[in-house]
């Protein structure tokens, strides 16, 4: 039978007692076929949490109705504070967010854990010299030394501290083209490299890209989650 | 409204009928509930979750053919819940109690939707997301109502299967892009 015929017997739970076999031998042997079936489980599970939040929503909302309903004297209660919320969300909303202050808020160059900095201690090695200048808040002599050793090689951990100078020297677009390349491979610093773009993306006014990347941030990873979460809250 | 009614306007997602069954055994199900060491606002959650288990299998088609009311059916999945609760929280011993589960294995089958997601599937669902209602609405009757695509064309008035096929393989194609992309 067709690959895709079979798994989509499978998850209907329709495949008869020759179908199952095929498709157990094949689970065993292919392991595409068997990437494929994991990835459409996958999306079965998403689509029913998907199911499940938008109807336990619902619920909560039939909740929320029940327990509005008030007498007459809590609907004076009610409708003051209706009109003071309406008053308050009205210059709310009427605020636009001010994403250069949540970017200082938030912003803070990633500490050196590179090359451990011993005050008194004099070496002259390219990467000393890099990180004591960065240590030492001269940005701009740190990315002179980050410039150098990139181009004697290039280094993903190298240039993400790069593109943290350049945040901090108000080059936001060149630090933004530093971080997609190095998210363009698969490594431990994708959390990282991910936190800064969306920073990056927030301190150029581009609030839709940032809450792109903290949403997938949040759901994909552990590094910052509080102040993802807290940074996602203030960009609603 | 009588059970059938209920049942199937539930398959066909009816707000208001799931709002009159909530809202219909609610404060019977909170009195049953309180016979059980359990806060109210526990109660309320997994009486939320046993509406959703009921209508999950309305739509699955698992209880066409429910021999029992739909009150104690709706009750049984809630007491299997609050002893599922009360487990976890190891304050019960259960004993096992079956009487009241009694209709066939398959109609009492039912799926506690609040497992937490692999991060696997957390990225796939954020992926999920950002498609568009057209493909969403595919790919929830084809995953989640286990409808072909016949039954997709008629439902969202499609011209053709092919048409069908082709929305479906396009949208799991952008999903796949997504989250394979690194």
């Amino acid at each position: 039978m067709d690959k895709k015929e079979l798994i989509a017997q499978y998850l209907t739970q329709k495949l008869s007692h020759e179908a199952q076999k095929e498709f157990d031998h094949l689970i065993a042997t292919d392991t595409e076929f068997a990437k494929e079936v994991t990835f459409q489980n996958n999306l079965k599970a998403v689509i029913k949490k998907e199911e499940y939040e938008t109807i336990k929503l619902q619920l909560q909302g039939f909740e929320a109705e029940k327990k509005s309903t008030f007498n007459y004297k809590n609907w004076l209660v009610a409708a003051t504070v209706v009109v003071l919320l309406g008053l308050s969300s009205f210059w709310y909303f009427n605020t636009p967010i001010d994403t250069e202050k949540l970017y200082n808020e938030h912003f803070e160059p990633y500490r050196n854990i590179v090359q451990p900095i011993v005050r008194g201690e004099v070496k002259t090695d390219l990467k000393t010299k890099a990180f004591t200048a960065y240590e030492a808040k001269n940005y701009d002599e740190a990315l002179q030394y980050f410039n150098l050793m990139l181009q004697e090689s290039y280094d993903e951990t190298i240039a993400f501290y790069k593109a943290n100078t350049l945040l901090e020297l108000n080059k936001t677009e060149d630090a933004i083209a530093i971080l997609k390349t190095n998210l363009k491979t698969t490594d431990s610093l994708d959390a990282k490299n991910s936190w800064y773009l969306a920073l990056a993306h927030l301190r150029l006014n581009d609030i839709k890209k940032a809450k792109t990347i903290l949403g997938s941030l949040n759901a994909t990873s552990s590094f910052k989650s509080k102040a993802i979460k807290h940074l996602l809250k203030q960009l609603e | 409204m009588t059970d059938a009614t209920v049942i199937e306007a539930l398959k066909n997602r009816d707000q208001k009928t799931l709002k009159y069954i909530y809202e219909d055994n609610r404060l019977a199900f909170i009195s049953f509930a309180k016979k059980y060491p359990i806060v109210e606002d526990d109660i309320l959650d997994i009486y939320q979750d046993a509406i959703i288990a009921l209508r999950e299998n309305a739509i699955n088609g698992k209880i066409d053919n429910l021999k029992s009311e739909l009150k104690t059916y709706l009750f049984s999945i809630g007491k299997y819940m609050i002893y599922d609760k009360l487990k976890q929280q190891k304050r019960m011993h259960l004993v096992e109690d079956n009487s009241s589960f009694i209709e066939n294995e398959d109609t009492f089958t039912f799926s506690i939707n609040n497992d937490e997601l692999t991060s696997e599937q957390k990225q796939l669902q954020v992926a999920f997301k950002t498609l568009g209602q057209k493909c969403k609405d595919v790919l929830t009757l084809f995953y989640y109502r286990g409808f072909d695509l016949e039954d997709i064309m008629n439902a969202l008035n499609y011209t053709n299967k092919d048409v069908v096929k082709s929305q479906k393989s396009r949208c799991v194609k952008s999903l796949k892009r997504m989250i394979f992309k690194n």
